[in-house]
């Protein structure tokens, strides 16, 4: 008979469910903790684009927005685009930005990049990005180009948001609601520059996007009472105003379209749904459209169509009201 | 029984030696744990938890991924994984000791000796005494030649490592002499540790058959399988490692390979048979304690009825009794259970045929013929049933058996097994005047016994002595018309043969004349409760005032 072998170890110590139970306890530790604690959050960014990027910027918080001040050296080079060099540094930043903002326990919505030529502080570059963007982008739950369209990236003089001469450089928090807002309006733009089936000459000079309180206006009706409404103002260029009014009605629901579709996705997008009614104003045609929210969904489910929203009789309807729209 | 105690100063190295594998294998996955620890720790916060999230779906991709390889490696190569723990049989369950083994009294005494050498290895050595390095047991099936083994293992005190000859031989080429490797790696490594290890090899005789050498190579793997045994034997050095290799066959000792059973490898041989009379004693009861069984049961009476049967028969029967007892709701196996289970072991289960009234008469007649004549005239055997049931092909059967063991045949048993096989037929026609072809077999096995006793066993009266079927063209493999016996001599051969069977007919039917009213007693008998046990029978020829008036028995 083969005796079982007395094992000369001591086995008691390696009693294997035990220590298997421990390395998983160690294992799950392992992740436990944010790697930049709120109360180090400014301290641990500032440093972290010091040591890896070399770039000295100033960091502030103001509610639940990050902002980052980035002085360069030269912002612009003499044919005023960004110099090569600075692109480097600024995605050391923005990626820095974005390491820490994902490994905090400080409660942040977005963040804001701006950097600032040190020798005309007035001209400067703003990135605004939601963060929970950036998780979803790294869960693979966002495209790129979706992702791309999602952030919000301008350049100019004195775009505001920060001012570079006070120390601390003074930050407005980020709304959501205004976020959307100007998002709609890029997208819009964006889209009407690609759109080649608009009328031959039409362009669209600039789009304009806002979200104003309910509170903020009295002459809105019964339906904007909760929240607020979504402005988009958009203005064609002025040699083609002319050409504004041979715009048949092919045409109108063409651009229409275009921006409702627009409104929904960003909207859907974001799973956001604190607004009352939202409102189009095109160069064109001398009434705003104006939509509740309930209409807005009823032309996603696809229960009223373009031409039904165009026709002058409804106009009248206070917000396009969405029971008296279906039992027209 | 002494605990096997590993020998100090080699338990740490006969320690990895033994779980070499397990221990590389808990090393590396500790070490991976810890890397992926370390690697995790370095991440920051969102990536590591981004990580960690996935860690259960990906052990579930990484399970569903090992079962579908598991699922194709099995359809791929057959039984390939399932073979991987069934190489080595552990004995460590393995409890027999001595006292357990019964019914091969020799046998175990030889056995004992070995254990003893085993143990005395020092002495021996100090003698200059060479150790035994191989044992092979050899005797019938069910004779408990495996059982003998692992008693060895379980006295001597040492590991026992078993496993079957025909698990080395896969169809890979090479796995076998491979696994044969293995083995005796394995068993040298536990020698080193313990002192001594038992090999056991049963069935030996599938890697053990006579090596074959042709220029197909068909047997190629057998033989090398063969030769790494061989080689693995006669490579032992007793310095390093006390391994004992038992070997167990059912094979005659020509069918193995005479290299195998040379001095140095399978050097003592211990022939495990059929038990006595004493020793079947000794198994009934063994096997009835561990039933609950009727009191009364006459345990020498079981004995003398079940001559030739093994140790594995005898268990049988008595599991067989208390499923039948169980079947019949009683509480306890009685001996009529026991009766009835060797009955359906020897001779097969009962179904009903339907015969005519007269079919079933013939049938009693015929059976009452073969009873008779064997109460009358046999010499060594002993009627324990008559039964007009059919079993298998039989219509009705005269269960017989000899009161003791004999090796040899004597003429007068012979002459009486063609009597008994006579009767049958000689009391058809002596009760209806005809006869029917019911007596076939019963001429197959007269015809067959005759012709033996003339032409091979010299028992003729007419002066011939010799095996003459070695003379026959069919014997010695060429054809009859070289045979070199010559017409005449076949001619009186045959009416030598004949004479004798003519001889035994007469005596049977003068036996069956005179014992006309005995024959009618038990066909009634027959006809009416169908079968009759051994008690039944004797009792009638008591109360007919009959005895045997064979002579007594003694071989010629």
């Amino acid at each position: 008979m083969r005796q079982k072998p007395v094992f000369p170890l001591p086995l008691s110590f390696l009693n294997m469910r035990r220590f298997f139970l421990f390395l998983g306890c160690i294992f799950f530790l392992a992740g436990c903790g944010p790697t930049y604690p709120k109360d180090k959050l400014i301290t641990s960014l500032t440093e972290l684009c010091k040591k890896e990027y070399g770039v000295d910027v100033s960091v502030q918080v103001v509610g639940k927005t990050l902002g980052v001040m980035v002085p360069l050296d030269k912002l612009l080079d003499s044919t005023l685009k960004l110099s090569p060099d600075v692109g480097d540094k600024l995605d050391g930043v923005i990626l820095a930005t974005s390491r820490v903002v994902l490994s905090t326990d400080h409660p942040l919505d977005f963040y804001v990049v701006v950097a600032q030529d040190k020798r005309i502080p007035g001209i400067e570059l703003h990135l605004t990005r939601y963060i929970q963007d950036i998780r979803r982008l790294n869960y693979g739950d966002l495209s790129r180009t979706e992702y791309t369209k999602r952030m919000l990236l301008d350049f100019g003089l004195g775009l505001g948001a920060f001012s570079g001469k006070e120390e601390p450089f003074h930050l407005e928090e980020v709304q959501m609601e205004q976020f959307l807002a100007t998002q709609i309006a890029r997208r819009m733009k964006t889209a009407f520059e690609e759109e080649p089936k608009l009328k031959e000459g039409l362009e669209i000079k600039s789009v304009h996007g806002k979200f104003i309180p309910h509170r903020e206006a009295s002459d809105w009706g019964s339906a904007d009472k909760r929240f607020g409404r979504f402005v988009v103002t958009l203005e064609a260029r002025e040699q083609f105003i002319g050409l504004l009014e041979t715009l048949g009605k092919e045409d109108e629901e063409k651009l229409l379209g275009i921006s409702l579709e627009i409104v929904l996705e960003v909207l859907q997008g974001y799973h956001f749904s604190a607004f009352d009614s939202v409102e189009i104003k095109f160069p064109f045609i001398d009434h705003p459209f104006v939509l509740g929210r309930d209409v807005l969904e009823l032309y996603r489910r696809k229960k009223v169509g373009l031409a039904e929203l165009l026709s002058p009789n409804n106009f009248n309807l206070p917000s396009y009201d969405a029971e008296l729209l279906l039992k027209k | 029984m002494p605990k096997p105690m590993p020998i100090k100063s080699h338990r740490f190295r006969m320690f990895f030696m033994m779980h070499r594998l397990k221990i590389i294998i808990i090393f590396s996955i500790l070490l991976l744990i810890v890397f992926s620890i370390w690697g995790l720790m370095s991440l920051e916060s969102f990536y590591r938890n981004m990580t960690l999230a996935q860690l259960p779906i990906s052990v579930i991709l990484s399970g569903i991924s090992a079962a579908v390889f598991v699922f194709m490696y099995l359809i791929g190569f057959g039984r390939g994984l399932a073979n991987v723990g069934k190489r080595t049989i552990k004995g460590s369950e393995v409890d027999v000791k001595w006292s357990d083994v019964i019914g091969m009294e020799e046998a175990k005494i030889e056995a004992m000796e070995v254990v003893s050498l085993m143990k005395d290895r020092a002495r021996l050595k100090k003698i200059g005494g060479k150790i035994v390095r191989g044992l092979l047991l050899v005797g019938p099936p069910g004779c408990g030649k495996t059982y003998l083994a692992k008693a060895i293992a379980t006295e001597a005190g040492i590991p026992f490592i078993a496993m079957a000859a025909s698990e080395f031989n896969e169809i890979f080429v090479g796995v076998g002499s491979s696994r044969v490797r293995k083995l005796f790696d394995k068993a040298r490594t536990l020698a080193y540790g313990y002192g001594a290890c038992v090999l056991f090899i049963d069935e030996l005789d599938a890697i053990g058959r006579s090596r074959t050498f042709n220029m197909f190579g068909g047997a190629q793997e057998t033989n090398t399988t063969q030769n790494q045994l061989l080689v693995e034997m006669d490579g032992l050095n007793e310095k390093d490692a006390n391994v004992i290799v038992i070997g167990a066959t059912n094979a005659a000792e020509g069918v193995l390979d005479a290299a195998l059973l040379r001095p140095g490898r399978f050097d003592r041989k211990i022939f495990v048979g059929r038990p006595n009379l004493e020793e079947r004693e000794k198994l009934f009861t063994y096997y009835l304690g561990k039933v609950k069984y009727d009191a009364t049961i006459d345990v020498g009476r079981l004995a003398r009825k079940s001559v030739y049967k093994s140790p594995a028969d005898i268990e049988n029967i008595i599991k067989e009794s208390a499923l039948i007892a169980t079947r019949k709701g009683k509480d306890i196996v009685e001996y009529k259970d026991l009766s009835e289970a060797m009955e359906r072991i020897d001779m097969g289960l009962k179904h009903r045929v339907h015969m005519t009234p007269e079919e079933r008469k013939i049938t009693a007649y015929h059976e009452s013929g073969h009873l008779v004549t064997l109460y009358f005239l046999h010499p060594t055997d002993d009627v324990f049933k008559a039964s007009i049931i059919a079993r298998g092909e039989a219509l009705g059967v005269v269960h017989h058996q000899p009161r003791e063991e004999w090796h040899t045949d004597s003429r007068d048993k012979l002459l009486a097994d063609i009597k008994v096989s006579l009767a049958g037929y000689v009391a058809e026609k002596l009760k209806f005047g005809v006869t029917s072809n019911g007596v076939a077999a019963d001429f197959r096995n007269a015809m067959a016994k005759a012709s033996a006793m003339v032409w091979q066993y010299g028992m003729g009266t007419n002066g011939f002595l010799g095996d003459y079927t070695l003379l026959t063209g069919f014997t010695t493999g060429r054809d009859s018309t070289n045979d070199l016996l010559s017409d005449q001599l076949k001619y009186e051969l045959n009416m030598e043969t004949n004479r004798i069977l003519q001889d035994c007919l007469k005596e049977v039917e003068g036996l069956l004349k005179k014992e006309e009213k005995i024959l009618d007693r038990f066909a009634n008998e027959l006809l009416q409760k169908e079968e009759l046990e051994y008690d039944e029978i004797e009792a009638i020829f008591v109360e007919c005032g009959k005895s045997r008036s064979f002579p007594s028995p003694s071989p010629s």
